[in-house]
Protein backbone atom coordinates (compact mmCIF):
# COMPACT_ATOMS: atom_id res chain seq x y z
CA UNK A 1 0.00 0.00 0.00
CA UNK A 2 0.99 3.20 -1.11
CA UNK A 3 2.28 5.89 1.81
CA UNK A 4 -0.18 8.22 2.73
CA UNK A 5 1.79 11.40 1.20
CA UNK A 6 2.07 9.46 -1.93
CA UNK A 7 -1.98 9.42 -1.74
CA UNK A 8 -2.05 12.78 -0.53
CA UNK A 9 -0.44 14.34 -4.03
CA UNK A 10 -2.40 11.79 -5.52
CA UNK A 11 -5.29 13.23 -4.57
CA UNK A 12 -4.49 16.71 -4.96
CA UNK A 13 -3.09 16.21 -8.08
CA UNK A 14 -6.22 15.04 -9.45
CA UNK A 15 -7.73 18.43 -8.92
CA UNK A 16 -5.55 20.29 -10.87
CA UNK A 17 -6.88 22.66 -13.64
CA UNK A 18 -7.10 20.53 -17.13
CA UNK A 19 -6.63 16.97 -15.81
CA UNK A 20 -7.91 13.89 -17.80
CA UNK A 21 -6.07 11.54 -16.55
CA UNK A 22 -4.04 10.41 -13.47
CA UNK A 23 -2.29 7.41 -12.55
CA UNK A 24 -0.10 6.08 -9.13
CA UNK A 25 2.36 3.71 -9.71
CA UNK A 26 4.18 1.35 -7.48
CA UNK A 27 7.97 0.58 -7.37
CA UNK A 28 7.18 -2.42 -9.79
CA UNK A 29 5.67 -0.86 -12.31
CA UNK A 30 1.85 -1.91 -10.86
CA UNK A 31 -0.88 0.96 -11.35
CA UNK A 32 -2.68 1.28 -7.59
CA UNK A 33 -4.65 4.16 -8.56
CA UNK A 34 -6.18 5.66 -10.77
CA UNK A 35 -9.07 7.75 -12.61
CA UNK A 36 -8.44 6.07 -16.04
CA UNK A 37 -9.77 2.57 -17.16
CA UNK A 38 -7.38 -0.66 -15.77
CA UNK A 39 -6.15 -1.24 -19.35
CA UNK A 40 -5.48 2.40 -20.14
CA UNK A 41 -3.17 3.01 -17.10
CA UNK A 42 -1.62 -0.33 -17.66
CA UNK A 43 -0.50 0.88 -20.82
CA UNK A 44 0.60 4.14 -19.80
CA UNK A 45 2.71 2.42 -16.92
CA UNK A 46 4.54 -0.07 -19.14
CA UNK A 47 5.24 2.79 -21.57
CA UNK A 48 6.41 5.29 -19.06
CA UNK A 49 8.51 2.77 -16.86
CA UNK A 50 11.02 2.56 -19.39
CA UNK A 51 11.33 6.67 -19.75
CA UNK A 52 11.56 7.03 -15.94
CA UNK A 53 14.65 4.58 -16.04
CA UNK A 54 16.63 6.34 -18.67
CA UNK A 55 15.59 9.52 -17.36
CA UNK A 56 16.61 8.78 -13.77
CA UNK A 57 20.01 7.53 -15.07
CA UNK A 58 20.27 10.03 -17.91
CA UNK A 59 20.24 12.75 -14.76
CA UNK A 60 23.19 11.00 -13.43
CA UNK A 61 24.95 11.31 -16.10
CA UNK A 62 24.77 14.88 -16.52
CA UNK A 63 25.70 16.08 -13.31
CA UNK A 64 26.59 13.31 -10.66
CA UNK A 65 24.72 13.91 -7.71
CA UNK A 66 21.95 15.54 -9.31
CA UNK A 67 18.15 13.68 -9.17
CA UNK A 68 14.73 13.41 -11.26
CA UNK A 69 12.14 14.91 -10.35
CA UNK A 70 10.16 15.34 -13.08
CA UNK A 71 9.68 15.21 -17.01
CA UNK A 72 6.58 16.73 -18.68
CA UNK A 73 6.16 15.91 -22.88
CA UNK A 74 4.22 18.31 -24.43
CA UNK A 75 2.21 16.55 -27.27
CA UNK A 76 -0.49 18.10 -29.95
CA UNK A 77 -3.07 17.08 -27.84
CA UNK A 78 -2.10 16.43 -24.25
CA UNK A 79 0.73 17.61 -21.81
CA UNK A 80 1.69 14.76 -19.48
CA UNK A 81 4.05 14.88 -16.83
CA UNK A 82 5.53 11.51 -15.12
CA UNK A 83 6.77 12.76 -11.00
CA UNK A 84 8.90 10.41 -9.15
CA UNK A 85 9.30 10.47 -5.72
CA UNK A 86 10.91 7.71 -4.21
CA UNK A 87 9.46 4.47 -5.59
CA UNK A 88 6.45 5.71 -6.77
CA UNK A 89 5.47 7.34 -10.06
CA UNK A 90 2.37 9.56 -10.68
CA UNK A 91 1.64 9.94 -14.53
CA UNK A 92 -1.04 13.24 -14.73
CA UNK A 93 -2.15 14.03 -18.06
CA UNK A 94 -3.48 17.23 -18.57
CA UNK A 95 -5.33 19.39 -22.00
CA UNK A 96 -2.66 21.74 -23.28
CA UNK A 97 -5.98 24.14 -23.52
CA UNK A 98 -7.07 24.25 -20.41
CA UNK A 99 -3.49 24.01 -19.23
CA UNK A 100 -2.44 27.16 -21.33
CA UNK A 101 -5.93 28.94 -20.36
CA UNK A 102 -4.58 28.58 -16.82
CA UNK A 103 -1.29 29.41 -17.44
CA UNK A 104 -2.49 32.85 -19.17
CA UNK A 105 -4.98 33.84 -16.72
CA UNK A 106 -2.18 33.37 -13.73
CA UNK A 107 0.30 34.75 -15.78
CA UNK A 108 -2.78 38.26 -16.26
CA UNK A 109 -3.03 38.68 -12.46
CA UNK A 110 0.46 38.46 -11.53
CA UNK A 111 0.62 41.40 -13.93
CA UNK A 112 -2.47 43.42 -12.94
CA UNK A 113 -1.17 42.62 -8.91
CA UNK A 114 2.15 44.43 -10.15
CA UNK A 115 0.31 47.52 -11.09
CA UNK B 1 28.81 18.22 -42.87
CA UNK B 2 28.44 20.43 -46.22
CA UNK B 3 30.04 23.82 -45.85
CA UNK B 4 26.72 25.09 -47.64
CA UNK B 5 24.82 23.69 -44.37
CA UNK B 6 27.22 24.99 -42.27
CA UNK B 7 27.29 28.17 -43.86
CA UNK B 8 23.20 28.30 -43.58
CA UNK B 9 23.48 27.78 -40.09
CA UNK B 10 25.54 30.34 -39.63
CA UNK B 11 22.97 32.35 -41.32
CA UNK B 12 20.27 31.48 -38.58
CA UNK B 13 22.61 31.93 -35.56
CA UNK B 14 23.52 35.44 -36.63
CA UNK B 15 19.89 35.81 -37.57
CA UNK B 16 19.16 35.20 -33.96
CA UNK B 17 21.69 36.52 -32.13
CA UNK B 18 19.57 38.89 -30.01
CA UNK B 19 17.22 35.91 -29.05
CA UNK B 20 20.12 33.94 -27.63
CA UNK B 21 21.88 36.44 -25.88
CA UNK B 22 18.35 37.32 -24.14
CA UNK B 23 18.00 33.79 -24.00
CA UNK B 24 21.47 33.34 -21.97
CA UNK B 25 20.95 36.09 -20.09
CA UNK B 26 17.83 34.40 -17.84
CA UNK B 27 19.10 31.14 -18.22
CA UNK B 28 22.40 28.91 -17.69
CA UNK B 29 22.83 28.30 -21.46
CA UNK B 30 21.69 26.68 -24.41
CA UNK B 31 22.50 23.98 -27.03
CA UNK B 32 21.55 23.10 -30.43
CA UNK B 33 22.10 20.16 -32.19
CA UNK B 34 20.99 18.71 -35.74
CA UNK B 35 19.13 15.65 -36.05
CA UNK B 36 20.47 13.74 -38.65
CA UNK B 37 23.83 13.07 -36.97
CA UNK B 38 22.95 14.46 -33.54
CA UNK B 39 26.06 16.62 -33.97
CA UNK B 40 26.57 20.02 -31.99
CA UNK B 41 25.99 23.06 -34.01
CA UNK B 42 26.02 25.92 -31.75
CA UNK B 43 26.19 26.38 -27.61
CA UNK B 44 26.53 28.79 -25.55
CA UNK B 45 28.64 26.02 -22.72
CA UNK B 46 31.73 24.80 -23.13
CA UNK B 47 32.05 21.90 -25.33
CA UNK B 48 32.14 19.27 -22.79
CA UNK B 49 29.05 20.02 -21.04
CA UNK B 50 27.22 20.65 -24.57
CA UNK B 51 28.65 17.32 -25.98
CA UNK B 52 27.06 15.53 -22.67
CA UNK B 53 23.42 17.19 -23.32
CA UNK B 54 23.62 16.08 -27.29
CA UNK B 55 24.59 12.91 -26.21
CA UNK B 56 22.39 12.07 -23.16
CA UNK B 57 19.32 14.30 -24.14
CA UNK B 58 18.93 14.53 -27.58
CA UNK B 59 21.20 11.64 -28.91
CA UNK B 60 18.81 9.36 -26.06
CA UNK B 61 16.42 10.38 -23.87
CA UNK B 62 14.73 12.58 -26.43
CA UNK B 63 14.15 9.86 -28.93
CA UNK B 64 12.70 6.84 -26.53
CA UNK B 65 10.28 9.81 -25.36
CA UNK B 66 9.12 10.59 -28.91
CA UNK B 67 8.58 6.86 -29.49
CA UNK B 68 6.59 6.84 -26.12
CA UNK B 69 4.36 9.61 -27.58
CA UNK B 70 4.28 7.52 -30.61
CA UNK B 71 3.78 4.27 -28.74
CA UNK B 72 0.49 5.82 -27.08
CA UNK B 73 -1.19 7.42 -30.02
CA UNK B 74 0.37 6.66 -33.53
CA UNK B 75 -1.32 10.55 -34.21
CA UNK B 76 0.44 12.25 -31.56
CA UNK B 77 3.82 13.71 -31.83
CA UNK B 78 5.70 15.30 -28.84
CA UNK B 79 5.82 18.65 -29.60
CA UNK B 80 8.06 19.84 -26.09
CA UNK B 81 9.88 18.23 -23.33
CA UNK B 82 10.72 19.37 -20.01
CA UNK B 83 13.27 17.49 -17.35
CA UNK B 84 13.25 18.90 -14.43
CA UNK B 85 15.80 17.60 -11.37
CA UNK B 86 16.94 18.67 -8.21
CA UNK B 87 19.43 21.28 -9.30
CA UNK B 88 18.09 22.28 -13.03
CA UNK B 89 15.56 22.21 -15.54
CA UNK B 90 15.99 20.99 -19.53
CA UNK B 91 13.55 22.76 -21.88
CA UNK B 92 13.89 20.78 -25.00
CA UNK B 93 12.48 21.57 -28.34
CA UNK B 94 12.30 19.02 -31.36
CA UNK B 95 12.21 20.58 -34.46
CA UNK B 96 12.62 19.31 -37.77
CA UNK B 97 16.10 19.18 -38.60
CA UNK B 98 17.10 20.50 -35.27
CA UNK B 99 16.86 20.23 -31.60
CA UNK B 100 17.20 23.34 -28.70
CA UNK B 101 17.88 22.81 -25.58
CA UNK B 102 18.09 26.08 -22.75
CA UNK B 103 18.79 24.85 -19.45
CA UNK B 104 17.40 26.53 -16.70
Amino acid sequence: MASNTVQMTFDRLVQLPGVTGAILIDGNGVPVRTNLPANVARIYADRMRPLVILARSMVQDLENGDELSYVRLRTRRQETMVATENEHTIILIQDNRVLDESWRSSVASRRASAL
Amino acid sequence: MSKIYLKAMEDVVQRNTDNTNRITEQAQGFVVSENAGDSLLHTSFDLTTAQSIVKHLHASFLKLAQSCVRDLDTDDKLCFLRVKTRKHEFLVSPEEAFTVTVVL
